[in-house]
């Protein structure tokens, strides 16, 4: 709940709509994919150390891990397929007889599956999470500010209150 | 740039790393307890029990205390049970999940113990049926002897059987044969004729050679009717050495089922021809699962731990091994030294490359057990090997077990009868071979100085307890057969005969009407099918005799008459032209 309050926060603060549309992006690699694995490690570095924002991130990592459960053998597929392909084998065993290989485990069909299908979503999602929030900043954020009631609130006491505390 | 980098993150980044790091690496040994746990409950299909694990980080080794396997047919007791298994792990190999064991020590590792509470069962084992499910009958039922008769494979008729068979196939023929033999006319017909040509007064040469050309017309169909002659006989001959044994047979086989059967119509036939299984089936299969143990349990864990490895969840991705160079397989367990705990004593087994990818490192897994003299037994040796293969186990094992020492071993505990092993010295040696999963092996127990304790509650319980105490030695043969994780093992021994006879010692009136009985139906049904038989060789021989009797005929008409008769003209032909010459 409150990952989801803090993104509506950073929708309506002034945060960069690049900074959402990475977060909503690598949060997807992250839930799509297994979590034990050294590109777990990476995305994990990559969020921490540039300005990702967290709330997308966690969100989308929660929300992709759902979708992950009904997709897994669609990604396995895809793996398996990779992993089979004649012409790639001697790249996997090359790969496969190296530490760094080993610890990547894209020989595993699930792992390698996901990860590319989840790559092969990213810019498609990376750019419409993007105009997405630039959208609703123009739109949706401007027209509920209009409405009233919402002027009322904040005008009040209350949410003054509320907006401290958050922060 | 400074709007991209976050770097408090990357402290935050460490900071993560390191707590996880820290979670696993406190926490290790139960996350390897779960790791061992969740693989051994896959690989045997029933709950693994492990008391306490420790670590080691150099060199990396892992020590399991307190490992239960329970047993998935009776989940009440532990297929195996060791105090200590501790295992010196290769670091890098892990790293291409591939689990390298240089060395693996096992000690107190006992089979078949008790369990606290019931384990889970999580694969079902295949079926298989007790020997102790076997209850002995009563003897007051005792069988018909028609019952007997129809339940027993006699050799009556069996041989009556074949001895149709033989006489269907050859009697036709013959017959046929002999319907076309030449008539006694067209004998006494050549007969005649030679008899005129021999007689004849021939004037001149002219006639004597239209006579001899007559004759040796005449002696080409005589001799085209001796090789039908000699046909019918080779037939014949043919036929009496084909029944004649076997009429022989026929003979002799009511003697034969009355001396096999009397035991049974006296006792009980299941009761009897069983009765091996039945007193000492259990704790000799019990043996027996101690000596097969190698194969037995170790070679079906390790076939699905490969099965596992094929079948996951497709949901859940699998791992796919490429060719690496290291040439190395999954698991490999290069030297282990495993004790087991049996009496108060400890028998050391040695192991060599065990795996369940011997294709990958080009040997068998060997094992062998080489114990001197203890308290318990004289010497135990016993050495095998296996190869598992896409297409099923390679294996072969010997032993060799003399003098082990048994003592206050309760053998049967039923209703009717219950025996006990008070005392007694078991040797035992044996071979099995298995080839692609098929067991086939065969292995002696002889079991000497015996002293058995055993009581009957009916006559024939009474009567097997009575010959089970005065036993002194007993040797069983075992056949081993089935399919690994399946073995069928079936016992035999001369202790049926025993027991034969001491129902035939102790027959009473009703058996003995039975005997007499059962004398009198093998009898009849001998008489019965010898009845036709006989006369009908009977006949072949009467055919024979008529037989050799135109031939001989026959012979007679082409060798001697027509001979002399052409030799007395030529002599008359001779005189007459001598006379001319010399005017005599």
């Amino acid at each position: 709940m409150g990952a989801i309050v803090k993104l509506l926060k950073a929708l309506n603060s002034d945060a960069s709509p690049w900074q959402l549309a990475w977060g909503f992006t690598l949060g997807m690699v992250m839930g799509l994919t297994p979590m034990l694995g050294l590109h777990s490690v990476i995305l994990l570095f990559v969020v921490l150390f540039f300005r990702v924002n967290l709330s997308a991130f966690l969100l989308a990592w929660a929300l992709f891990s759902l979708f992950a459960l009904a997709l897994g053998s669609v990604m396995a597929g895809v793996g398996e397929s990779i992993l089979s392909n004649q012409s790639l084998v001697p790249f996997w065993t090359q790969l496969y007889s190296t530490t760094l290989g080993q610890l990547s485990q894209f020989y595993h069909t699930l792992t390698l599956g996901s990860l590319v299908f989840s790559l092969i979503c990213s810019p498609v999602l990376l750019i419409a999470s993007k105009i997405l929030v630039v959208q609703y900043r123009a739109k949706v954020m401007v027209w509920v500010n209009k409405i009233k009631l919402v002027q009322f609130i904040k005008g009040t006491n209350f949410y003054r209150l509320y907006q401290a505390l958050g922060e | 740039m400074k709007n991209i980098i976050r770097w408090p993150g990357l402290i935050a980044f460490f900071v993560v790393v390191g707590l996880i790091s820290a979670l696993v690496i406190l926490f290790l040994d139960f996350w390897i307890k779960l790791a061992a746990q969740k693989g051994l409950e896959a690989a045997t299909g029933a709950e693994v029990n492990i008391s306490q694990v420790e670590h080691t980080f150099s060199p990396f080794g892992v020590s399991f205390i307190g490992v239960q396997l329970t047993d998935p047919k009776s989940p009440s007791t532990n297929q195996l049970e060791a105090q200590v298994i501790s295992a010196n792990i290769e670091l890098s190999p892990l790293l291409l999940r591939k689990v390298i064991i240089d060395q693996l020590t096992m000690t107190g590792v006992q089979f078949g113990t008790t369990r606290n509470s019931a384990g889970q069962v999580y694969r079902q084992p295949d079926d298989s049926e007790s020997v102790s499910s076997s209850l002995f009958p009563d003897a007051k039922d005792l069988p018909s002897v028609d019952e007997v008769l129809a339940k027993s494979p006699l050799k009556t008729t069996k041989a009556i059987e074949t001895t149709q068979q033989a006489y269907e196939q050859h009697k036709d023929k013959l017959s046929e044969q002999y319907a076309n033999l030449p008539s006694k006319d067209k004998l006494s017909d050549y007969k005649k004729r030679i008899e005129v040509l021999s007689k004849t007064d021939y004037k001149n040469p002219a006639d004597l050679l239209a006579a001899k050309e007559e004759f040796e017309k005449l002696k080409q169909e005589i001799k085209a009717d001796k090789a039908v002659f000699n046909e019918f006989k080779e037939s014949l001959q043919t036929a009496k050495q084909d029944l004649g044994p076997k009429l022989a047979q026929l003979k002799a086989a009511p003697g034969q089922d009355y001396e096999q059967l009397k035991s049974l119509v006296a006792g009980d036939a299941g009761a009897i021809s069983d009765v091996t299984t039945m007193v000492f089936g259990e704790t000799a299969g019990e043996w027996s699962g101690y000596a097969l143990a190698a194969l037995d349990i170790l070679a079906p864990m390790l076939k699905n731990k490969e099965q596992q490895q094929q079948e996951v969840v497709i949901a859940e991705g699998r791992w796919i091994s490429f060719g690496d160079t290291s040439g190395l397989p999954e698991l490999w367990i290069k030297q282990a030294d495993i004790s087991l705990s049996w009496q108060q004593e400890q028998i050391l087994s040695t192991w060599q490359d065990i795996t369940y990818q011997h294709d990958i490192i080009g040997r068998p897994t060997v094992f062998k057990v080489d114990s001197s003299a203890s308290s318990l037994w004289q010497s135990l040796k016993l050495n095998g090997d296996f190869w598992l293969k896409d297409s099923g186990i390679n294996a072969q094992q010997k032993w060799q077990l003399a003098g082990l020492k048994l003592q206050d071993i309760s053998l049967v505990e039923q209703d009717k009868l219950s025996s006990k092993l008070l005392k007694g010295l078991l040797s035992s040696n044996g071979e099995i071979k298995v080839n692609q999963n098929a067991v086939s092996g065969d292995a002696a127990i002889n079991l000497a100085e015996l002293a058995m304790q055993a009581t009957g509650e009916n006559k024939l319980t009474r009567i097997i307890a009575q010959t089970l105490n005065q036993m002194q030695q007993l040797q069983i043969n075992t056949n081993v057969a089935g399919a690994i994780g399946d073995l069928d093992l079936s016992f035999s021994s001369d202790l049926n005969k025993q027991l034969g006879s001491a129902l035939l010692a102790n027959i009473g009136k009703e058996e003995q009407g039975k005997l007499d009985e059962l004398k009198q139906k093998l009898d009849s049904q001998m008489q019965g099918a010898l009845g036709t038989q006989d006369s009908q060789y009977s006949e072949w021989l009467d055919w024979e005799k008529l037989v050799d009797g135109d031939m001989n005929s026959l012979e007679d008409m082409l060798n001697a008459k027509m001979t002399g008769a052409l030799d007395k003209k030529k002599d008359e032909l001779k005189d007459k032209l001598k006379g001319k010459l010399f005017g005599n």
